[in-house]
Parts: structure tokens; C-alpha cells; sequence
């Protein structure tokens, strides 16, 4: 199989409703909306309604943590990153 | 054979009536379905979701006018449509997506002057908003016709995105595919924009992808790459023949549009004057704080809030040197500037300010008890001077089981290890014993040496498996002199006394070293007497060879 993404970035996204959600990362927007494929309901199948659904898009605000698979992710270099977020009227 | 041709030869194929102008509109669709089979994604909202890195990573070529490469793209796209399995429809049909939006791109950008064989299809369509520079044409002229073309340095297709059309392209069979893309059915989703309408939309997206500090604004991306590519190339240079040329990712620079001033403060005025543009129509309230957060950080009680914000404080100066070494003119050694930074970085780190000689020393611990902060001076010590480093090897040293103690949580100590190995071969002797004098000496009320605590933690037992190591080796050298010195004494009964106390500990209770130097037995051989070396070989438990 041939696939174009150099990687798949599974994760799990945890909602504030308590609902996980374990998919494929699609796409993130500014507001941090998230589309994920391939998508299935970790923890508990206490949501079945969640059964037949293959993608969603979860809005930003209703997200609680997102869980990123490790080797995927240089920890340190994220870190770093966040750390030189340009600051504010520093331009 | 070129996808254009094709479409030339069979203009009434297309579904339903369409204005010649069009047509090249509703291919695109019919491909665009064709390749979306089970999703109902219209185009424009696929686009809109699209994460901006990724368009960054595979649409920004501008530069494929030249239509022979705009036809092996496509034949691409169709033998990617092609291939036996490739069922994943979700990630496909993004993929081809975004494929076919960097066809349309392309389409997008190309000059006038390449497209001389369909005069009907060039439109005023084609041209797009004065905001956008035109293509530069002699960029396009130097181009290679064939595939993979050799994007220019304003391309950025991810290099192992790269690497896959370049397989795709080569395994592709030389006759074309058995669909055939005309007979789908009518697409209900057809011209429902125009062409101009799909252009401002996509200028509208590649806006975003404007910067003029990628480095900065995409940090975490241009570095990732880098260590991969520089991996890539460690690889091939092991012999691992990858066939792969690993692009140079840079963000294309496109002429930023005009900075504005959105907040402007007049002087005397209550507040701000509300400047509305385009960009931002509505920005009343300024929500962005200004000034510094001091005051409020030192009215927080906790202290731990107060060291972890030192720490962040601290975290910022080394980004800073360890930016200015790593893009530093070449010479090797520190610019006066980065000293000073380093200087200043250090001296917050002793907190000298405190008068308090136990407080400064106690500031110290506070970082070295969390792991943010080991992670900090682990970074830092490659930088200090040799003076300033050994400072902060015999601190560490001398309050070890303290530290070894607050560490049981993190066990993050050994991140120091490496660094700290490294400063350790900078040790004079007298500066050896008195570190590790701290550890020997009985504290009152106890029968227990500090040391036993250092025994029973990895780190413990490998940084004072390291002294013990170089202190032998600094003896050894030494011993030239042959005259009985206070120092060496002193080491002669260290190490006993050490022996002893490794000999003492239950062999289950013992640390495994992270590193174990070679000469550590030896050593004991020298100073202790049999028994207690056959003790030691027991509980180190290394391979004793005679």
C-alpha cells in the first residue's frame, strides 16, 4: 500500500466530556479544530454512539489533552519550541 | 501522453454542455471526484482544513509551468489512482487532494507565456491579484523538464513526500490507466466556483504561509526536518545507498503584506483608537498583556511556582546561546556577546544575589531538585568555562544525597551524567578530595555516611565511580613525585574508606553504574587488602580477568 503521508499521526484526544478518542490526525485549523480519521472510541465503548463513526471533526474548545505518539515527536525540540513562541508586542 | 492533449481530443465528453473555457474546470472536477470515491468532500472545504504546515509541505510549487512536467504530474496522480490497494480512503483522498490542489496551484501560477497550444483556456481567469509578484520566467526556463523536476528553492515538498512520487513515477507502467476519467457520472458539485473564485481562495490560503522568519515562526518544524535530514545523510554516509536526495526545505518568501499598525495610541488619548482594515475588521479590546507579570509572580506563595518560573526565565537565556552557537560566524570559540550571555545565565543560576551563602546554595538546589531544571544545567554545562563548570560539579557533588534523595521521584539525574563526565577530567586532585570529603564524614546523630545513600542510586554510584576514576588516574601520573603528600594520604584513606562502605552494602542494595571505568579495580587493588578486593569483585560483579 502507497500512501503520500510520510507518517501517521495516531493519537488519542481526550475531550472534556471524558470521551476518548483514539484516530488518525487529519487536520488541525486555527482554532485548533481537529479532524481525525480512522477514528475509534478508546477506554470504555460506553459511547456506542460513536460506533459507526469513521471520521469527525472535534471542535478546539471541547478538547482536553491530545495525546501524541512518542517516536513521533521530538520532546525536547517541542519544548524548545514553545518556549520561543514569540512574545507579545516583542516584534 | 499529456493530460492536456487528451482533453483536446475529446471535448464532448465532458459531462454535460460546457463553455470551452470551462473545461479545463470540470476535468478538474471529474478528476477531483474520481479520486475522492466514498468521500463527499466538496474541494473548497477540504482545502480550508487543510493544516497549514502541510500546505507548506506540498503546495507551494510554484514553479512547474513547463507542461510536459504538468503532464507527468498528472499521469502521476492517475497511476496514484491506479495502484493495485491503495485503499485508505480517508488519507488518499486527502492526499490526492492536496496533490491536486498543488496541480491547481501550479495552474494557478503559471505564467501566460507556457501555455501557447490552448488558446482557449488561457482566460483572464488566469490572471490573479496584484498583490502576488509574477512568477519570475526565467526562473521557469531553467527548469528540468524531466521528472523529478528539480523544484526550486522556493519549493517545499517534504523530502520523503518527495521520495514517494519519485517511486510512484518510476514504477508507473508506460500505458495509460484502464479508467477512464470521462465516463464518470455527472458531478453534481461542478462549476460551482469559478476559476477566478478557486484562485482567491487559494491566494487567501497561501497567504497564511507567508514569513518572513521561518525559523522562528515554524521552529519546531525547520528543526525536526534538520535532524532528520541530517540523519538521512549519516545514513548514506554508512553506505545505506538511499537513492534519496533530501530536498532543502525553505518557506517561500512572498513579498508580506504591509504591517499595520492596529493598535495606535494617541498620546493623551483614554485607551485605543480602533484602526479597522481588512485583516482585521474588528479589534477593539486589547486583549494581549503588556509589560511584564513580575508582580504578580512574586505575590504567588508557592514556592515551587517560583522556582519553576526562575527555571523558565533561565530556559530562555540558553535558547538564546545555544541559538547564537549554533548559527555563530566560524570561528569556534564564544563571541564576547555569547560569554556575557553565558556569564549572566550562570550567575542567575548560583543566585548570587542572595547575601546568604546557604540561600544561594539553596537556590541552586531548588533547580537541581526539579526536572526542568537538571534538563537546564545538563544544556548549560557544555557552555560554562571550566572554572564556572567544576563549581558546579563539586556543588553537585558535595550535596549529593540530598539531591539523590528529592530525585527518587524524577530519577531524571541522569541527564547530568554525560556533561558532568566531561568536567570531571578537569578536576585537580585537591578539588576531587574535598568534594567527595563531604560525602565521608559522619553527620552527627548518625552511624550512616552520606555515602551509602550515593551507593544505592545509579547516578550516585556512577558519578562517584567517575571521581574515583580520575582521581586514580591523577594519582598514577603523579606518583612520579614519590613524596609522601597530604593529599595523597587523604586519597588513601578516601578510598579505603570508600571500599569499605561498597563492601558493606548488600550486593541487592548496590546501583548499577551507568559507566564503569576501567581502572576502578585496580585502584582498590592497590590500597585494600584481599579479602576485601575478592568483597568488592563480588559485589561489583564485572568480569575479573588475571
Amino acid at each position: 500500500i502507497t500512501t503520500l503521508f510520510y507518517s501517521f499521526f495516531k493519537s488519542v484526544v481526550e475531550l472534556k466530556n471524558d470521551l476518548s478518542i483514539c484516530g488518525t490526525l487529519y487536520s488541525v485549523d486555527q482554532y485548533l479544530n481537529i479532524k481525525l480519521t480512522n477514528i475509534s472510541v478508546t477506554d470504555l465503548e460506553k459511547y456506542p454512539h460513536m460506533l459507526s463513526v469513521k471520521n469527525c471533526l472535534i471542535q478546539g474548545s471541547v478538547v482536553a489533552y491530545m495525546q501524541l505518539p512518542a517516536d513521533e515527536i521530538h520532546k525536547q525540540l517541542l519544548q524548545d519550541a514553545a518556549r520561543k513562541e514569540p512574545l507579545p508586542q516583542k516584534q | 501522453m499529456s493530460f492536456f492533449f487528451f482533453k483536446k481530443n475529446w471535448p464532448g465528453k465532458t459531462c454535460g454542455p460546457l463553455a470551452p473555457e470551462e473545461e479545463l474546470v470540470s476535468a478538474c472536477h471529474l478528476e477531483k471526484e474520481e479520486e475522492n470515491e466514498g468521500e463527499e468532500e466538496e474541494e473548497e472545504e477540504e482545502e480550508e482544513d487543510l493544516d497549514p504546515d502541510l500546505e507548506q509541505e506540498e503546495e507551494e510549487e510554484n514553479d512547474l509551468g513547463d507542461p510536459t512536467v504538468l503532464g507527468a504530474v498528472h499521469n502521476t496522480q492517475r497511476t496514484l489512482l491506479s495502484s493495485p490497494g491503495v485503499k485508505a480512503p480517508g488519507v488518499l483522498g486527502m492526499s490526492l487532494a492536496s496533490l491536486h490542489f498543488l496541480w491547481q496551484t501550479l495552474d494557478y501560477l503559471s505564467p501566460i507565456p507556457f501555455w501557447p497550444t490552448f488558446p482557449s483556456t488561457s482566460s483572464p481567469a488566469r490572471h490573479f491579484g496584484p498583490r502576488l509578484p509574477s512568477p519570475d520566467p526565467t526562473l521557469f526556463c531553467s527548469l528540468l523538464t524531466s521528472w523529478p523536476p528539480r523544484f526550486s528553492h522556493l519549493t517545499q515538498l517534504h523530502p520523503q513526500h518527495q521520495r514517494i512520487l519519485q517511486q510512484q513515477q518510476h514504477s508507473q507502467t508506460p500505458s495509460p490507466p484502464a479508467k477512464k476519467p470521462w465516463c464518470q457520472q455527472p458531478d453534481p458539485y461542478a462549476n460551482l466556483m469559478t476559476r477566478k473564485e478557486k484562485d482567491w481562495v487559494i491566494k487567501v490560503q497561501m497567504v497564511q504561509l507567508q514569513s518572513i522568519n521561518p525559523r522562528l515562526d515554524d521552529y519546531y518544524y525547520q528543526e525536526y526536518y534538520q535532524k532528520l535530514e541530517k540523519k538521512q545523510v549519516d545514513e548514506e554516509l554508512l553506505g545505506r545507498r538511499n537513492q534519496v536526495e533530501s530536498l532543502k526545505l525553505v518557506t517561500p518568501y512572498i513579498q508580506k503584506a504591509e504591517a499595520y499598525e492596529s493598535v495606535v495610541r494617541i498620546e493623551g488619548s483614554l485607551g485605543q483608537v480602533a484602526v479597522s482594515t481588512c485583516f482585521s475588521p474588528r479589534r477593539a479590546i486589547d486583549a494581549v498583556p503588556h509589560g511584564t507579570q513580575e508582580q504578580d509572580i512574586e505575590a504567588a506563595s508557592s514556592q515551587r511556582l517560583r522556582v519553576l518560573y526562575r527555571i523558565e526565565k533561565m530556559f530562555l537565556q540558553l535558547l538564546e546561546i545555544e541559538e547564537g552557537w549554533k548559527y555563530r560566524p566560524p570561528q569556534p570559540c564564544f563571541s564576547e556577546q555569547q560569554s556575557n550571555q553565558v556569564e549572566k545565565l550562570f550567575q542567575t543560576l548560583k543566585t548570587q544575589e542572595q547575601n546568604n551563602l546557604e540561600e544561594a546554595a539553596d537556590g541552586f538546589l531548588q533547580v537541581l531538585s526539579v526536572r526542568k531544571g537538571k534538563a537546564l544545567v545538563a544544556r548549560l554545562l557544555p557552555f560554562l568555562a571550566q572554572d564556572q563548570a567544576i563549581t558546579i560539579l563539586l556543588a553537585i557533588t558535595h550535596h549529593l544525597p540530598l539531591l539523590v534523595r528529592r530525585d527518587v521521584a524524577d530519577q531524571a539525574l541522569q541527564m547530568l551524567f554525560k556533561p558532568l563526565g566531561k568536567c570531571i577530567s578537569h578536576l585537580t586532585l585537591h578539588e576531587l578530595l574535598q568534594g567527595l570529603q563531604g560525602l565521608m564524614l559522619l553527620p552527627p546523630g548518625s552511624s550512616e555516611r552520606p555515602v551509602t545513600v550515593v551507593l544505592q542510586n545509579q547516578f550516585g554510584i556512577s558519578l562517584l565511580y567517575a571521581l574515583l576514576s580520575h582521581g586514580e588516574q591523577l594519582v598514577s601520573l603523579d606518583s612520579s613525585l614519590e613524596e609522601p603528600n597530604s593529599d595523597h594520604t587523604a586519597w588513601t584513606d578516601m578510598v579505603v574508606l570508600i571500599a569499605w562502605e561498597i563492601a558493606q552494602m548488600p550486593t541487592a542494595s548496590l546501583a548499577e553504574p551507568l559507566a564503569f571505568p576501567s581502572n576502578l579495580l585496580p585502584l582498590f587493588c592497590h590500597h585494600v587488602d584481599k579479602q576485601l578486593v575478592q568483597q568488592l569483585e563480588a559485589r561489583m560483579e564485572f568480569a575479573w580477568i588475571y
